[in-house]
């Protein structure tokens, strides 16, 4: 047994994949389905109110997909790394580990990497769903676009799993893990709203799925890639050293 | 140049205003079995995590003779993740400490620990006292050269205790180990040196033997046929003897001034007393009594 073993270990008898993957793989299969028949649906709730629905285009299919994978999916990702990541939340078995490994970093990275894929390959499922049914029902869909979206959407899970990991270096409990990260990551997409931050925010990359079909450049991502990349690492850096700190 | 594995100065831990260890000085001789003994609350388990690396003193210095991949330590109350089987739990501790050791290792250690039967379950069915097993199989695994022991007998029932214990008196001539207790005849039985530690402070450390020696009573147990009532009468009478009572078994027990003076007088005093003496012997001072002696 090897602690990236034992990560997998945890994601799969745990069946913690499950509630991941079904998050996403909901949304991927729901968002194209709603999206396409989304004027029959109105129709036939009735009540006399004229609706008018444009006609979808396939980037709403996917939009769709986005929209709820970010909230919902996002979340469950959240919750799931923050009960890997709390080293010290059983601290008689934090003392096991830490007695033995050679340092935190030794702990904290396979937890974080395969909790990082875990979630990217989540979302790659959902999003693969939402791009079969959008392009059966809708219409198709530029794959250069999907396959860079996809791309963005894991650099910013695995940003908000660092945010993740750093915060656990604050908290010892899981559950406050949770609400600091998700506090957190609520609060960093406002620094977008200054116009000059706007292309460098992690955040942006949260929608890019559904704006790279729209036809937004690739490169309007690039810099907000490198920054979430830089902010990860320093992340896992920060959260290393403020667990070695830290009696267990 | 000094043969101690783990040597302490001034060693000192506060935790806000309490003072959980005060120049705590140990020191542990090479291949020594170092029983920590101390009421609840007293920085046993304090002073283990310092010497572990878990916690850092706010004064004073820790010098630990061997490598660090050399120490194993093993929680009061060991915990493992559920999911986890005993094999591979204590195959984690063997591949993060000592990844050259072969794995058959890891069957050896859940057997001399009684968990053979178990090493494909789960833990998290275990009770408390498998799960103290298996902490100390996940000790021993990587052939450690200081073992460091918090409480390992405290879950455990009486049959799995004398397991644990001869158990440690095995590991003990293979190492140094320091090992914490509150079960005192277990610390006597197992080991050779001792330190006594009440509210942080280390009230007495060295040899068992001397710590007994030293807190030896002036008191002797004398067996006789009866009647025993004149005899403790007249042993009452010696103005050598501070106290005489009668305990069941045909039993009394004489407490006298000294030792010497026990030793000179008790013999004659039985004598003159007409007493029919089967056996007597000097009062054994145990750790128990010593420890609430020192303790109280």
């Amino acid at each position: 047994m090897t602690l990236w073993r034992m990560e997998w270990a945890r994601l799969f008898r745990t069946r913690r994949w499950i509630g991941l993957l079904a998050g996403y793989l909901f949304f991927g299969l729901l968002g194209p389905v709603i999206t396409r028949y989304q004027k029959e649906i109105f129709k036939s709730l009735g009540g006399g109110i004229k609706v008018i629905v444009p006609t979808p285009i396939p980037a709403d299919g996917i939009d769709s997909y986005v929209k709820n994978a970010s909230q919902i999916g996002l979340l469950v990702a959240v919750v799931i790394a923050a009960g890997a990541l709390a080293l010290d939340s059983k601290p008689e078995w934090s003392a096991f580990l830490r007695t033995r490994a050679r340092g935190v970093s030794q702990l904290l990275w396979p937890r974080f990497a395969a909790n990082a894929v875990a979630a990217s390959t989540a979302f790659l499922a959902g999003a693969l769903a939402a791009w079969y049914e959008t392009s059966l029902l809708i219409g198709g869909v530029p794959a250069f676009a999907m396959i860079a979206g996809i791309l963005c959407g894991a650099v910013y899970l695995a940003f908000a799993l660092g945010v993740v990991a750093l915060v656990t270096g604050l908290t010892r409990s899981a559950i406050g893990a949770i609400g600091l990260s998700l506090v957190a990551l609520l609060f960093l997409p406002l620094l977008g709203v200054l116009p000059a931050l706007e292309p460098w925010v992690p955040s942006k990359l949260v929608g890019a799925l559904g704006e790279l079909v729209r036809g937004a450049p690739a490169s309007d991502y690039v810099r907000a890639i490198a920054v979430s990349v830089a902010l990860t690492a320093a992340a896992l850096s920060g959260a290393s050293q403020l667990a070695s700190r830290r009696e267990p | 140049m000094s043969t101690n594995v783990v040597e302490t100065a001034g060693l000192r831990k506060v935790y806000g205003k309490t003072i959980a260890l005060d120049g705590v000085e140990v020191h542990v001789g090479a291949g020594s079995v170092y029983g920590l003994v101390g009421p609840n609350g007293a920085g046993k388990t304090t002073l283990l995590g310092i010497l572990a690396g878990l916690r850092k003193p706010t004064e004073g210095s820790v010098h630990i003779g061997v490598a660090r991949e050399q120490v194993a330590v093993m929680a009061d109350t060991p915990q493992f993740e559920p999911w986890l089987t005993a094999h591979e739990v204590v195959d984690l501790a063997r591949r993060l400490v000592a990844p050259s050791i072969p794995p058959s290792e890891v069957g050896d250690a859940l057997g001399q620990t009684g968990l053979a039967d178990v090493a494909g379950r789960r833990v998290g069915g275990f009770s408390r006292g498998m799960l103290q097993r298996l902490g100390l199989a996940a000790t021993i695994v990587s052939r450690p050269s200081l073992l460091l022991l918090d409480e390992p007998c405290g879950a455990l029932d009486p049959a799995g205790r004398k397991d644990v214990l001869d158990l440690v008196t095995r590991l003990g001539r293979r190492g140094t180990m320091l090992f914490s207790s509150h079960i005192l005849s277990d610390v006597q039985r197992v080991c050779d040196t001792v330190g006594v530690l009440r509210g942080g402070k280390l009230l007495f450390q060295g040899a068992l033997d001397l710590l007994l020696t030293d807190h030896v009573r002036p008191a002797f147990l004398v067996r006789l046929r009866p009647p025993l009532d004149p005899v403790v009468a007249a042993l009452r009478a010696e103005p050598w003897v501070r106290e005489a009572e009668m305990l069941s078994g045909g039993e009394i027990r004489v407490e006298a001034r000294s030792v010497a003076e026990g030793e000179r007088e008790l013999a004659g005093a039985l004598a003159r007393a007409g007493a029919l003496v089967m056996s007597f012997e000097p009062e054994a001072a145990d750790l128990e009594a010593v420890f609430l002696e020192m303790t109280s």
